[in-house]
């Protein structure tokens, strides 16, 4: 029988702040409060992840908890993306930053005391790699390694072409005495 | 009956004969038939007998047979003399008609022949006699015998006659036609004398036209011969006199002595065509009307030329007395003006002067306006300066040191290709004396004679050496003083030297160039001319010395290396003024120790050029960016490494050939930002990447392949050549980003590097305001500098996540409270409803976003103006976007059934989504002025600025968009936003203050560029007075300024010069046919006259119209090609679209060149209030408010640098809001 993990339910209050409920037991403003109110949750990092990224950017991010639906999603992303689209301001695409190694990612996990989890930026698209000294530290976000796509071909425009020049000869001949 | 054609005589006779009566038995009968028929026969013959001639012996013979016959009737033998009779008759018959042939004979001989009425008469009467004897012969029936012999006769001699008459009368016709065929015109013969003759001859040739001509035919002929004859003579008569008289006119004529050599060539061309046509002693009436016509041209041409003559006297006396001493020349300017004004004087004192007259009066003439020219451009100098400034001290000496080389001599083109001539022969002279000397240098010197030989030879040789070398240094100072006199006065006519311009340098500056114009006339003059147009003219000035001195040298390197190559050290010696004109700063500072390298003799030191601009930015800076870096990533520019790059950059032949002032100005302002310490610390942390991104982006930068290694040098270079590029809005971007990046970069730019670093180490990037990294930007456009792109796009991505996080920040704290309104619906206890209501509001946050579209226009519903940009929510679930109030009800009712979990169908469902579209939910979850739907307009350019420098900045109005009625103009509404600006800036000491013109760009204000100095008031009102005074009231003097004839013609010119040479430039696409036309234009159309600046304007228009609307049509059927070739058909409808476009394309740039012109001609006040963003490599652009010079309004421009050229950003620039953020 798998061990299912307690569910937390993320919220945001009246004035915009967040909050985590662990059950019935209440609501907490932060990570230190949540375990405290809830110390079970320290042994399921998929609920810790969510509620540490949930406290660090609410809905700007979101946890991966499960990877390979995380790089199907990407991949059908890319798919619907133009190749040859150049960068363009206020568009985002995900091809414009390249492809993570999905490999990598994995679902939420503990070790050390640290916990690490994969956390997708919801806008743009792409994952992070999210480390958390301690539970109550401050998340650390760091972008995943993206490799680039192969560049769309582009003619230069004419005006970005040197027009004729002859660099076949010195321009200044110089002569020794 | 039987008997009754016989007489009674027969009866009787026959009745002799009968045996029963006459009538009785059958044998009477047959005896009397008999009978009968022997009479019928018998009368037949005595007719015949009758009619034969009786002398002939034929006639007789015939009738001495009638006697048998006779007998045998007697007999009543009748039988048998009927048959006698009856051959008898038939002999007779034969003889009669024996007879009739000959006579008809005879007949018809003597019908063929005529008596020949034109023969003499006795003739004519011995022919007539004989034709008489011959008719009379033939006239019996039948002529006997003899008749016919006597006609015979008559007849053979009648034809003998003829003949005889006939063949004489040939001979005579024949001799009077030679006659005939001897009347020839004569050649010298006149149209009337030809009638004559031809007449005569005809009547003589109509007299011999019959066969045989009469006497009287041949009288009439001779005498027409005779007449023919003496109307020759006639003829011959009245030509030798005509020719005398023709000679005795051209005898008359006389070249004059004050014809000038081309008019006496013609004179005496006619003179001879006169002479030849006149040489026969008879001549041809086309070689008289030769000479007629000769003697006429000779006539006219000599009052011609004695008119011309006469005139040009007039005229030069005119051009002489209008060349009155100008005020205020020096007395030796004086003395010189009154010594060629009395040359002139004394040289037009003829009536008529000689060409050598003339030739010393134009001489002494054109000296003279020399001289006042001269004098007038010192005097405008002087105004212009100040008497006492080295400008106007250079210039006089400048003039006096041409003069003491010159004389008083007008330099034209003409003398200065004579000069150059003139240097050449004395160059080739002198190399032949040197090539002597060595000969006799080489002489042997074996023998005392030959010693003596050498020596004698050898000093010979030396002498000519010397007296040739004399004379090329003489030719050489008389070149180098007519090209500098020349130049000189060239470019006191007009521009910034001359008085006629406003436009202006600083003293020594132009003191240096006036200078130059002895030193190097030919580099002088392309000094000032790259400094008309220079961004920093000082900065060339400075750097005279040293390009004049390096060219003067060939450039000499200190191992001894020179440039030979005519022509090639002046070519780069006016790239190097240009660039340290375009760059400015210290761009000079460097050369000696370059030049001395010997670099310069090393070409394309950054490798071939490349096809592109952006390649050969990556090329150059990359190549500069690794000749600074040490090993450890710290910088040093001291190493002979960095010096000799950085000097290649700046100097190099080949970088100034293909220059990219911008990035060369950059990159001298880089090394001073760059000796902070901080960028090597920088420098020193960058590591190899080890993100694939960032691997991508340095691998790009250092011209590296897809999959080569990268490793910290590369990256270090990489961000120090992003350092060492301006950083310009690309092709592809975001002006809202680019205008904080560039703030950032020009006013903080270790922390720009800062950036580059992170991206090209990490291939993130966290921009200052922005709660997290994003992953670099790596789809960049080719041809961009891969780092600086990225941090700029990156900029924008962190920039659209930040703006994100906020709106929806404040969306969510504006729905959470207002979700209240559903707990009716969804019931239970306070606690249970506040968790999900907790819930609901970051469900409602998750299913959100907030994407900005600066192409949105937003209308505001109080006074009906309009903007553009502002951020839409979406529902994230098919990003859909809300635009309406019934969309966002339906979406929150979406959002919230699923959060809450009501079925879709059920009460709960039901309930809420016509809870959603009630005023009260509405009301309490969109508190105030809050509509999620239609947010308010903003622009992106804050964000930016915010999410780069942090979120304490403002955004502060500067100025609302235009409104009111009348609205105001455009002069008006420009006033508005630069006293704005001043205001809104006053006290604030940063170098850049972003700015955005809502709906349009971001940018960066220049709050202090020094420009705005004198506008700023100590209040709102005294800067809006200085603004009244300096901007509008300069502008309505402009445009009513006269600009002289002189200066207008200057100013049309450069604008078809420019053409001409653009033209010409085109290399294989170059049009003979256009430049012509433009040529012709350029001819036509230059102003005569005093003119408005708007008038200089129509009139450029005017003459350049035809050929922008040609190469309109050239280019535009270019495109249609290139389009079909693509594949891509084009319509009429398009063509003409793009034709249209051309056209007005091209008559806009016409306009801002003659408005550029006449700007900085005119030296309009320019106030730089901003940075676009836009630049390249190559130039950068400003915004600048000015007045237009055609109406005095104040504009807006884009000022682009270099060239300096300025367009009209347009009104709608002014029109909007704008705002700064600060």
């Amino acid at each position: 029988m798998i061990d299912q993990p307690p569910a937390v339910v993320l919220g945001i209050d009246d004035s915009g702040g967040k909050l985590v409920a662990p059950g019935d037991v209440g609501q907490a403003h932060d990570m230190a409060e949540l375990l405290k109110m809830a110390p079970h949750l320290k042994k399921h990092p998929l609920p810790l992840a969510q509620a540490v990224n949930h406290f660090a950017h609410g809905s700007d991010f979101r946890v991966i908890s499960d990877p390979n639906a995380f790089a199907a999603e990407y991949k059908a992303e890319l798919a619907k993306e133009d190749p040859s689209a150049p960068w363009q301001a206020g568009v985002i695409r995900l091809r414009d930053h390249g492809v993570p190694d999905f490999g990598a990612i994995r679902a939420p996990a503990v070790s050390g005391g640290h916990l690490v989890f994969y956390a997708v930026d919801t806008f743009l698209g792409v994952p992070y790699k999210v480390v958390c000294a301690t539970l109550t530290a401050t998340p650390v976000y760091e972008p995943m390694p993206l490799t680039p796509l192969p560049a769309p071909k582009v003619e230069p425009r004419e005006d970005e072409l040197i027009g004729p020049h002859s660099n076949s000869q010195p321009l200044l001949p110089g002569t020794k005495p | 009956m039987p008997l009754d054609t016989l007489t009674d005589q027969q009866r009787a006779f026959v009745s002799q004969h009968l045996s029963k009566g006459l009538f009785s038995g059958k044998q009477n009968k047959a005896t009397v038939a008999a009978y009968e028929a022997y009479v019928a026969e018998e009368a037949k013959f005595r007719e015949l007998a009758a009619a034969l001639p009786r002398e002939d012996q034929e006639t007789v013979a015939l009738i001495q047979r009638l006697r048998p016959i006779m007998d045998q009737k007697n007999a009543g033998d009748f039988a048998k003399a009927t048959a006698g009779m009856t051959q008898l008759v038939k002999d007779g018959e034969a003889r009669r008609t024996q007879i009739q042939q000959a006579k008809q004979g005879l007949v018809d001989e003597l019908d063929k022949l005529s008596v020949a009425e034109w023969a003499a008469p006795d003739k004519v009467r011995a022919m007539q006699g004989e034709w008489q004897k011959a008719s009379e012969a033939l006239t019996p029936p039948l002529p006997s015998g003899k008749q016919l012999s006597d006609a015979r006769k008559a007849i053979a001699m009648l034809d003998w006659m003829v003949d005889d008459v006939q063949q004489e009368a040939r001979g005579k016709k024949q001799e009077v036609q030679n006659q005939i065929l001897n009347l020839i015109d004569p050649p010298y013969a006149g149209p009337e004398a030809l009638k004559t003759l031809a007449g005569l001859r005809q009547q003589a040739n109509e007299a011999m036209a019959p066969p045989y001509p009469t006497g009287a035919r041949f009288e009439a002929a001779s005498k027409a011969i005779e007449a023919f004859n003496t109307a020759t003579q006639q003829e011959a008569n009245r030509i030798a006199g005509r020719r005398q008289a023709l000679q005795e006119a051209l005898a008359k004529l006389a070249v004059p002595a004050w014809a000038d050599q081309k008019a006496a060539e013609t004179m005496n061309a006619s003179r001879q065509a006169a002479t030849n046509a006149l040489a026969p002693a008879y001549p041809s009436p086309a070689q008289v009307t030769t000479a007629e016509q000769a003697i006429n041209a000779l006539t006219q041409a000599i009052q011609q030329e004695t008119a011309r003559v006469a005139k040009r006297r007039t005229d030069l006396q005119q051009r002489l007395a209008g060349l009155s001493d100008p005020a205020g020349a020096d007395p030796d300017d004086l003395k010189a003006m009154k010594a060629e004004r009395d040359k002139a004087t004394d040289a037009l004192k003829d009536e008529f002067p000689t060409p050598a007259n003339f030739q010393a009066a134009e001489a002494a003439i054109g000296a003279l306006e020399g001289l006042v020219r001269q004098a007038k451009q010192i005097g405008g100098v002087s105004d212009k300066y100040g008497a006492g400034s080295d400008t106007a001290k250079q210039t006089k000496g400048a003039f006096k040191s041409f003069r003491a080389v010159l004389g008083n001599v007008e330099v034209n083109d003409k003398l200065i290709a004579d000069a150059q001539k003139a240097l050449e022969d004395r160059v080739r002279e002198l190399a032949e004396k040197q090539n002597a000397l060595n000969a006799a240098k080489a002489m042997p010197e074996g023998t005392p004679e030959q010693k003596r030989r050498k020596k004698q030879a050898t000093e010979k040789a030396e002498k000519e050496c010397d007296d040739a070398g004399a004379a090329k240094t003489k030719a050489e100072a008389y070149l180098k003083a007519a090209q500098g006199q020349k130049n000189l006065t060239d470019a006191l006519a007009g521009g910034p030297l001359s008085g006629s311009s406003d436009q202006k340098f600083k003293d020594a500056t132009a003191a240096t160039f006036i200078k130059g114009f002895t030193e190097n006339p030919t580099l002088a003059k392309s000094a000032v001319t790259a400094a008309t147009t220079a961004k920093f003219p000082d900065t060339i000035a400075q750097g005279w010395p040293t390009v004049r001195d390096a060219v003067g040298n060939g450039l000499k390197a200190k191992d001894g290396t020179v440039c030979t190559v005519p022509g090639a050290c002046e070519s780069y010696g006016e790239n190097l003024l240009k660039m340290g004109g375009n760059v400015g700063g210290d761009y000079f500072a460097r050369l000696p120790d370059y030049l001395d390298s010997g670099e310069q003799f090393k070409p394309d030191p950054f490798g071939p050029t490349p096809s592109t601009w952006g390649e050969l930015a990556r090329q150059r800076t990359t190549g500069v960016a690794g000749a600074l870096l040490k090993d450890d990533g710290s910088i040093d520019m001291t190493s002979d490494g960095a010096k000799k790059t950085v000097g290649a950059m700046l100097y190099n032949p080949s970088v100034v050939n293909i220059p990219t002032p911008a990035l060369t100005g950059q990159l001298l302002k880089s090394l001073k930002e760059l000796e902070d310490p901080q960028a090597s610390t920088i420098l020193k942390g960058v590591t190899a990447p080890t993100d694939p991104g960032a691997q991508g982006l340095v691998r790009r930068s250092v011209g590296k392949g897809g999959t080569d290694a990268v490793d910290a040098k590369d990256t270090r270079t990489s961000v120090l050549a992003a350092m060492l590029k301006p950083l310009d809005q690309g092709p592809v971007g975001s002006c809202f980003a680019t205008a904080p990046a560039r703030r950032m970069r020009e006013t903080q730019p270790m922390d720009a590097m800062r950036s580059y670093a992170e991206i090209a180490t990490k291939g993130t990037y966290k921009a200052p305001g922005a709660s997290t990294a994003v992953p670099a930007v790596t789809n960049i456009p080719p041809n961009e500098d891969p780092i600086m792109r990225s941090w700029e796009y990156s900029l924008a991505t962190a920039t659209a996540r930040q703006g994100n996080t906020i709106e929806k920040s404040q969306f969510t704290g504006a729905m959470a409270p207002g979700l209240d309104q559903m707990r009716p619906i969804v019931g239970g206890p306070d606690n249970a409803w506040n968790g999900k209501k907790a819930a609901l509001a970051n469900a409602i946050s998750n299913a959100f976003t907030f994407t900005y579209d600066p192409t949105l226009t937003v209308t505001d519903s109080n006074d009906g103006s309009s903007s553009q940009g502002r951020y839409v929510l979406k529902l994230k679930a098919g990003d859909k976007a809300i635009t309406t109030q019934d969309q966002f009800s339906d979406a929150i009712a979406e959002v919230s059934i699923a959060a809450l979990g009501f079925g879709g169908g059920s009460d709960q469902a039901n309930r809420i989504k016509a809870l959603t579209k009630q005023p009260a939910f509405l009301n309490a979850v969109c508190p105030g002025k809050y509509k999620p739907w239609e947010l308010a307009s903003g622009g992106f350019t804050d964000q930016a600025t915010k999410t780069l420098f942090g979120n304490g900045l403002q955004v502060k109005p500067i100025l609302a968009k235009a409104s009111g009625s009348p609205a105001p103009t455009e002069g008006q509404r420009t006033t508005q936003v630069l006293t704005g600006m001043l205001n809104q800036f006053s006290g604030k000491g940063d170098h850049m203050i972003t700015m955005n013109t809502q709906g349009i760009h971001g940018f960066n204000a220049l709050p202090n560029d020094p420009s705005l100095a004198e506008l700023k008031g100590a209040t709102p009102q005294e800067t809006a007075q200085k603004v009244q005074e300096k901007l509008v009231a300069k502008g309505q003097a402009l445009k009513d300024t006269d600009l002289t004839a002189d200066r207008a013609a200057y100013l049309f010119d450069q604008e078809l010069t420019k053409a001409i040479a653009g033209e010409k430039n085109k290399g294989g696409k170059s049009d003979p046919a256009l430049v012509t036309m433009l040529e012709t234009a350029q001819r036509e159309k230059r102003p005569t006259r005093a003119m408005k600046p708007a008038q200089l304007d129509a009139a450029v228009k005017e003459a350049l119209t035809p050929y922008n609307d040609a190469i309109a049509g050239k280019d535009s059927d270019a495109w249609k090609k290139k389009e079909e070739d693509a594949g891509r058909p084009v319509t009429p409808q398009k063509l003409q679209e793009k034709l249209d476009a051309l056209k007005k394309a091209y008559a806009e740039q016409t306009e801002n060149g003659v408005k550029s012109n006449l700007m900085r001609d005119m030296a309009a006040p320019e106030f730089v209030i901003a940075d676009t963003n836009w630049g390249s490599g190559l130039n950068h652009t400003f915004f600048v408010i000015a007045p237009d010079p055609t109406t005095g309004e104040p504009k807006l421009w884009e000022k682009t640098d270099p060239p300096g050229s300025m367009a009209p950003a347009g009104k709608k620039w002014v029109d909007t809001q704008w705002e700064s953020v600060e």
